[in-house]
């Protein structure tokens, strides 16, 4: 995990993880919820559903909470957490690619290929920054359609009742949206 | 696949609410189309990034969620002397496994007797949310130590009861009674998980949000609850669910094929995927019992209507089969629910005895449609047998060309459709979609026609039910249904108000129904039937 603009020093990271490991709960609070942009990235990057990356991002704290004494205090916190979160990934992902349905399974192999060929792949180190700046510049009704979808998980068919379309509609609605925000984040951020 | 449906799929995988079907439709495209795949999976991508770049504004939400979340795990001063103790008689036991085997058992129990006090205190009303206590009742951990009321059950362990019962509870107030002979083992996992081995559980879980539900496990199949009570058994021919209230999503673990289980029904994971409910499926039942329950307009007063027409009456045929099959799929009171489905199926037998209706007019459709749905509603609850199934059918088989045959001749368009309603009902109920989509097809450019200006005004508000049915069947059992016709809803608007639409079931979900009709459309006294099975209660 790069660290982003608000993100700690390494320097920063290494002296709250010791205050954490003499038991100070601000300090290993602080330290994640410094990292946990970085964290949720990496999930995002290579987790197939969302369920998946809401599952890993929070076993990884916890496990880090419980293991924060095993760390040694090397400048390398960030990549202690993606280490724990990429070994919980990986165990995830080989028990859904093969107890899932067809699309699930097949999503899942191919992000554990990913995961396992690629161990330290990750997006760029703003993109989530940029993204959520090209969102803020949405108009008004396509920025209140990410909100509820990607904000609020409204799933696709209530989606479509609230803003009065069908289903199929809805998701191509939904498509054309993120097709923009890709163009967006694509060019740095400077359009739409 | 066209680009709007691989699209949609997509989305819904993104929700992670594919159907089996839609499953499969959308599996077999991405395996054979490497390009989609990559699309698929860019879709994802962006849609969890997207949901990343929202959530990640609001540090001090994030630092409340994470100061619960190491709350919850922190253990006691006092628990964590026990942990470091109990792992320290656990390796002694392994040692001396070797050479003393025969003492082993009075020394657990001794050992076990010393440590419980410090187990069931060391937790406050503070502790772990996810942890479950023993309430009542007797079991044992796995290294045969008895417990006792107000011990936790500790991420890992396993609990084993013999001929007694034993009752855990978490502090949400969510509650499992372990039957007699049943084994069950908490899994180093966060959440409220059980893994359950063998024997049975009878479950109430607390309401609790759609993210976070109750996951019991068995060695074939997974239920997943929001709020709910329900049974599990696992015996040799697999898991067994039983829904008393709420619902419970049940999935095979061999294959991911899932099904939503509602209030009186019984389902082996083997028997799963569900065929499609023809008219009222296990979260429209859910939602009316809801309704029910929160005593809220029309609803109540239908149930209400229902339960004093006395539907189990002698000589009130197929619509009182239907009120007794509603009735016991709405009744809170299990006891009642069940005595009510027993009936219902009794009624049913004597009715498939007899011969099938002769072709008589809207009532003979009516009839077709009404046992079509009274046994979907009984399909899953334990009084139901695979005989039932079958007789039913043959005599649906015999019925349905007579009453088709008079009813497309009948010069009246509302007849015609009802002879259109009666024969989706019976496609919904042999899961032949493809029919169905034919069928609805005919009856939706015969609607455009017959409500052009100039015909329109031949046709009466009640002409208009059997497409409401049929747009509901289409709904619950193809899961998708076209749109009306254009002039559909500037008729069905003008109506709405007037005194001949009093009764009709016109309010509910567009666009086949108005979201706003006013509520004396659906009011009076008449038969309850058309409000509870055609009006959606799912939006408060």
């Amino acid at each position: 995990m790069n660290p982003g603009p608000d993100d700690l020093a390494p320097e920063a990271c290494d002296a709250l993880a010791l205050r954490a490991q003499a038991g100070d709960r601000e300090a290993f609070s602080a330290l994640v919820v410094a990292l946990y942009p970085q964290l949720t990235g990496f999930l995002a990057f290579h987790a197939p559903s969302a369920d998946l990356a809401d599952e890993v991002a929070q076993a990884t704290l916890v496990m880090a909470f419980e293991r924060i004494a095993d760390y040694q205090p090397r400048g390398t916190f960030a990549g202690w957490l993606k280490g724990i979160a990429r070994n919980l990934l990986l165990r995830e992902l080989s028990r859904r690619a093969h107890q899932r349905g067809a699309v699930e399974s097949m999503l899942a192999a191919d992000a554990l290929a990913a995961v396992e060929q690629e161990p330290d792949g990750a997006p760029d180190e703003d993109l989530l920054a940029r993204l959520r700046a090209c969102i803020g510049r949405l108009p008004p009704r396509a920025r209140l359609i990410a909100q509820r979808r990607f904000a609020e998980d409204v799933p696709l068919n209530q989606l479509a009742q609230q803003f009065k379309r069908t289903r199929a509609s809805m998701a191509k609605v939904i498509h054309l949206l993120r097709g923009q925000l890709r163009a967006c984040v694509e060019s740095g951020g400077t359009h739409p | 696949m066209t680009p709007e449906r691989f699209a949609e799929l997509s989305e819904l995988a993104a929700d992670g609410s594919l159907s089996a079907a839609e499953d499969a439709e959308l599996g077999a495209h991405i395996a054979a189309d490497p390009a989609a795949r990559a699309a698929l999976r860019q879709c994802l991508r962006e849609h969890l990034q997207c949901r990343a770049a929202l959530r990640m504004g609001d540090r001090p939400q994030l630092a409340a969620r994470i100061g619960q979340l190491l709350q919850a795990r922190r253990p006691s001063r006092r628990q964590r002397a026990a942990r470091t103790v109990l792992e320290r008689i656990e390796h002694r036991r392994a040692r001396r496994l070797r050479v003393l085997r025969w003492g082993l058992p009075a020394l657990a129990a001794l050992l076990a007797v010393a440590l419980l006090p410090l187990l069931g205190r060391g937790a406050a009303p503070a502790a772990d949310p996810a942890t479950p206590r023993v309430v009542a009742g007797e079991a044992r951990l796995a290294g045969g130590i008895l417990t006792r009321a107000g011990q936790e059950l500790a991420r890992g362990a396993t609990l084993e009861t013999a001929a007694g019962t034993c009752e855990i509870a978490w502090p949400d107030g969510t509650t499992v009674r372990l039957g007699a002979a049943t084994r069950v083992a908490r899994p180093d996992a966060d959440g409220q998980r059980l893994t359950l081995e063998r024997g049975s559980l009878a479950v109430h879980a607390a309401h609790r949000e759609a993210g976070d539900p109750l996951r019991i496990a068995c060695p074939d199949a997974e239920a997943a609850i929001v709020g709910t009570r329900f049974d599990l058994a696992v015996a040799e021919g697999g898991s067994v669910l039983q829904v008393q209230d709420g619902l419970v999503r049940w999935t095979r673990l061999a294959d991911g094929v899932a099904g939503v289980v509602g209030a009186g029904q019984r389902v082996a994971a083997s028997a799963l995927p569900l065929p499609r409910a023809v008219l009222l499926d296990a979260r429209r039942i859910a939602a009316l019992r809801q309704a029910v329950a929160t005593s809220r307009a029309p609803w109540a007063s239908a149930w209400a209507s229902l339960r004093r027409a006395d539907p189990g009456a002698e000589g009130s045929g197929w619509q009182g089969a239907l009120g007794l099959a509603l009735a016991a799929r709405l009744e809170p009171d299990d006891a009642q629910g069940g005595a009510l489905a027993v009936a219902a199926v009794q009624r049913v037998r004597v009715l498939v005895a007899a011969p099938p209706p002769g072709p008589s007019g809207r009532e003979g459709a009516a009839t077709l449609i009404r046992a079509a749905v009274a046994a979907d509603l009984l399909r899953l609850t334990p009084a139901w047998q695979a005989a039932d199934g079958a007789a039913l059918d043959l005599w649906l088989a015999d019925a349905l060309p007579g009453v088709v045959r008079h009813q497309a001749a009948a010069p009246a368009a509302g007849d015609r459709w009802w002879g259109v309603a009666a024969s989706l009902a019976v496609a919904a109920r042999a899961g032949d979609t493809p029919r169905m989509r034919a069928l609805f097809a005919d009856l939706r450019r015969e609607l455009a026609v017959d409500l052009a200006p100039g015909r329109r005004e031949r046709l009466r508000p009640a002409d208009l039910v059997p497409a409401l049915l049929a747009a509901d069947i289409m709904h619950a059992s193809a899961g998708a249904c076209p749109p009306p016709p254009p002039a559909w809803r500037e008729v069905l608007s003008a109506w709405a108000g007037s005194p001949d639409a009093a009764g009709l079931p016109l309010r509910g979900a567009p666009p086949w129904r108005l979201p706003d009709a006013p509520a004396g459309v659906v009011g009076g006294g008449g038969w309850p039937h058309p409000v509870l099975t055609g009006l959606a209660p799912e939006d408060p």
